[in-house]
């Protein structure tokens, strides 16, 4: 029942309230009204009939008193009607006037009783009845008296009319009234007693009024109260209704405000307060998930802001001082934070570059450049950093700001400068290499050629006095000086490589391939076959070209079989190109398969086979400056095969579509 | 060569020397060598009066003091020199040199071969084509 009327709406409860206070305003006026009437009837009924009433015993005593007189007047006439004359007249006149008051009053008596058995009629179911019968009573005992006096009266007249003094005074003793008694004493109790009978019904009605009017208004005032206390009770009930979730509704208010998310208050009603507070608690925790997801997400950039590697910094658009700013570009700058809020963006760049500074940040702005480049940034402590710097306008509130992401390339200057301070010791060095290399090969050549030319002339001016030893000799002689030269050709070529960049090409092998064999000469008895398609490679040509002249010109240069096989192929990997020159000539045992890379080793003695010794090396060397690697299979005997790869590299479609070799 | 002038050798080296003079005397090249040492050397004997002005001059490029190049530089400077036709004779096979050597003016680069016989033939075909190319006087 309790939840009953708590839950039910608030506009319910009030339209309740109103109706039954309607109605109970209502019943009270009724009862009041019907009250009214009531004692309106009763005062009426008084008004009408009771007051009447006691008035006409009035008139009773009146007529009563009148009577008296003339009899008293007439009597006395009476008494000398006998003796004169004169008294005859005004006997007569008084009994004419007697029996007029007489009539009057048995006329009243007559009404009266009608008026009192019309009360009876009308009022005797709820009227003290008893009263009533005793009016009854006294009247009829009042009709019974004055009947009795009149007719005294009358018998008292005849005998006086006649003369009849004497006869006459006995009666009169017994009708007039004794000297010094008060009037209507004797005969008038009757209606002394109806008079009080009539008062004391009248006074009787009258207290009833006044007992109708009491319970009425007793009645009224009750009800009345009732009325209110229900009102009161509902109202207050109302009123409780709309204070205790009103309460609840504050400390909700207050806790959202103190910063809890989590309400402990429940809400159990289901009426307009309730929805309220309900409302106020989805609201709340609606709050909490939005503030939690703006922390996390404040959490988030903050952590990015705090962590950067690069400085942020952000200024006030106009009066270009800083607003906030993040713990690396105090690094950057050396200040504290709260010392570099104080301060703005000329104070950070050096005097001499802030016409630079600015144009930079100009162009940045129009968008011709992506950042400002290479900024001098003026740390706390005077010196200068450079730094690459982003600048973007943001809008945060009203507040126009610029923010700068600062990347400090002081390192990476520095580096630069070393980079370059390297590059041009290297450069240097590569070309004093470069003059060493070249004068050294001259000026080492230099001497041989002369020691060649005079050898051969002396062979020639003085070839007859040369015996077959002294020929031998100067044969001999002839061919280590030849050897020098490409000793020294060779160190020469060797040292070019990897110093001296040539432009890389994009190099079609099977081109390149077919012309070193034809450059070589190949011997017919020599077959050389491309087993399958050799792939365009971006490569310096004349380096390539060493590769293949080498490994294809060893492979001639020993082949020591009558009919000589030479197969070049190509294999296509993941990520790089196998190459093979396979040849079916003397091979290599395994115990020389690195030596022969070794520059100057040769398998063979220099006097069975001329050989620099550099062509294995030097093909290694260009292999390994490509990032590739070289190694030979080889069985004695049977031939030899020298693979070597060559690292794919990002190429054009033509490229790819050409590395399935 | 061209009538009865004489050749220049600027050559330092002396069996490279020895080495031209030989091939001029193989091929039977009947005109005068003068043979100096280096550029500057060159330039002296080129500006005596006393000298006679060679029909041609056979440089060398690396020499002390003043290298073929560094001639060359002086000489196609100057009025009375510049037409004196200039073969450089030299071992370098450096593309600089060829290039700063044309860009001289020259009228013929060539390598001296190591093999002598084929020097002999180098030294003809100079002496070929100067003999047969007209020269101003």
């Amino acid at each position: 029942m309790r939840s009953f009327f708590r839950d039910m709406k608030i506009t319910t409860k009030i339209s309740l309230l109103v109706g039954v206070a309607l109605l109970l305003m209502s019943s009270v006026i009724w009862v009041g009204l019907w009250q009214v009437s009531t004692i309106g009837k009763e005062m009426g009924t008084i008004v009408e009939e009771e007051i009447p009433l006691l008035r006409r015993s009035n008139t009773i005593s009146f007529h009563r008193i009148e009577q008296e007189f003339h009899l008293e007047r007439a009597i006395e006439f009476g008494q000398h009607v006998g003796q004169e004359e004169l008294a005859k007249e005004p006997f007569e006149a008084e009994v004419k006037n007697f029996l007029k008051h007489s009539r009057a009053i048995t006329k009243e008596i007559e009404e009266q009783r009608a008026l009192v058995e019309h009360i009876y009629e009308k009022h005797g179911a709820r009227r003290t009845r008893g009263l009533i019968l005793e009016i009854d009573y006294e009247l009829r005992s009042l009709d019974k008296e004055q009947t009795d006096y009149q007719s005294s009266a009358e018998t008292v007249f005849n005998l006086l009319s006649r003369g009849k003094l004497k006869e006459a005074e006995a009666r009169i003793q017994k009708i007039m009234r004794n000297p010094g008694e008060e009037a209507h004493s004797k005969h008038f109790a009757s209606l002394e007693n109806y008079s009080s009978s009539v008062e004391t019904f009248v006074k009787d009605s009258i207290l009833r009024t006044n007992r109708s009017r009491r319970t009425a208004m007793i009645g009224l005032l009750s009800t009345s109260v009732t009325v209110l206390s229900l009102c009161a009770a509902i109202g207050f009930s109302i009123a409780r209704g709309i204070r205790e979730p009103l309460r609840s509704a504050v400390e909700i208010a207050n806790q959202i405000a103190r910063g809890q998310r989590k309400l402990s208050i429940q809400v159990t009603r289901k009426d307009e307060m309730g929805i309220l507070l309900a409302t106020m608690k989805d609201m709340c925790e609606a709050i909490g998930s939005a503030e939690e997801e703006l922390s996390k997400s404040e959490q988030r950039f903050r952590a990015v802001f705090e962590g950067a590697t690069d400085g942020v910094l952000a200024a006030d658009a106009s009066s270009r001082k800083f607003i906030f700013g993040n713990p690396r570009i105090c690094e950057i700058v050396g200040y504290p934070l709260e010392e570099l809020l104080e301060l703005d963006v000329t104070k950070i760049i050096p005097e001499k570059d802030m016409a630079y500074v600015l144009e930079q940040f100009a162009k940045q702005g129009r968008g011709e450049i992506a950042l400002a480049p290479d900024i001098p940034v003026l740390r706390k402590d005077g010196k200068v950093v450079y730094c690459d710097i982003n600048s973007a306008p943001i809008r945060i509130g009203n507040q126009e700001l610029l923010v700068g992401f600062f990347r400090d390339i002081t390192e990476r200057k520095q580096a630069e400068k070393r980079q370059a301070q390297l590059l041009k010791e290297v450069e240097a060095a590569n070309q004093e290499l470069k003059d060493f290399a070249y004068i050294t090969s001259h000026d080492l050549k230099a001497p041989l050629r002369s020691i060649a030319t005079l050898t051969s002339w002396i062979s020639s001016d003085y070839a007859d006095k040369l015996d077959e030893d002294g020929k031998k000799q100067m044969e001999l002689l002839l061919g280590r000086v030849k050897r020098m030269h490409e000793l020294i050709d060779g160190i020469l070529r060797y040292s070019r490589v990897g110093r001296i960049k040539e432009e890389e090409t994009e190099v079609n092998l099977n081109d390149l391939t077919r012309d070193v064999i034809e450059t070589i000469g190949v011997p017919e008895n020599i077959e050389v076959r491309l087993e399958n398609e050799l792939p365009s490679v971006l490569v310096e040509r004349i380096r390539m070209r060493q590769v293949f002249q080498n490994l294809i010109g060893n492979a001639v240069e020993y082949m020591d079989k009558p009919e000589g096989e030479i197969r070049i192929g190509c294999v296509s990997n993941d990520d790089h190109w196998e190459f093979s020159v396979a040849d079916n000539g003397p091979g290599i045992e395994d115990k020389y398969f690195e030596k022969i890379f070794k520059i100057f080793q040769t398998l063979n003695s220099r006097d069975k086979v001329e050989s620099t010794g550099i062509g294995l090396t030097l093909v290694k060397k260009i292999v390994e400056t490509y990032g590739g690697k070289v190694w030979v299979e080889s069985e004695k005997g049977k031939g030899s095969t020298f693979h070597f790869t060559l690292p794919k590299e990002e190429e054009d479609e033509r490229q790819k579509v050409n590395s399935s070799c | 060569m061209r009538d009865k002038r004489s050749i220049l050798l600027v050559e330092d080296d002396e069996v490279d020397a020895m080495t031209v003079k030989r091939a001029l005397d193989e091929i039977n090249v009947v005109n005068p060598l003068d043979t100096v040492g280096n550029g500057e050397e060159a330039l002296e004997f080129l500006r005596d009066e006393k000298n006679e002005t060679p029909g041609i001059i056979l440089l060398d490029l690396n020499m002390p003091r003043m290298s073929g190049i560094e001639f060359l530089k002086v000489a196609k400077q100057d009025e009375s020199l510049k037409r004196i036709p200039v073969v450089v004779l030299t071992t370098s096979k450096e593309e600089q040199d060829k290039i700063s050597s044309f860009n001289l003016g020259i009228g013929g680069y060539m390598v001296k071969p190591v093999d002598y016989k084929q020097f002999v033939e180098v030294i003809k075909t100079i002496d070929w084509y100067w003999t047969l190319s007209e020269l101003p006087d």
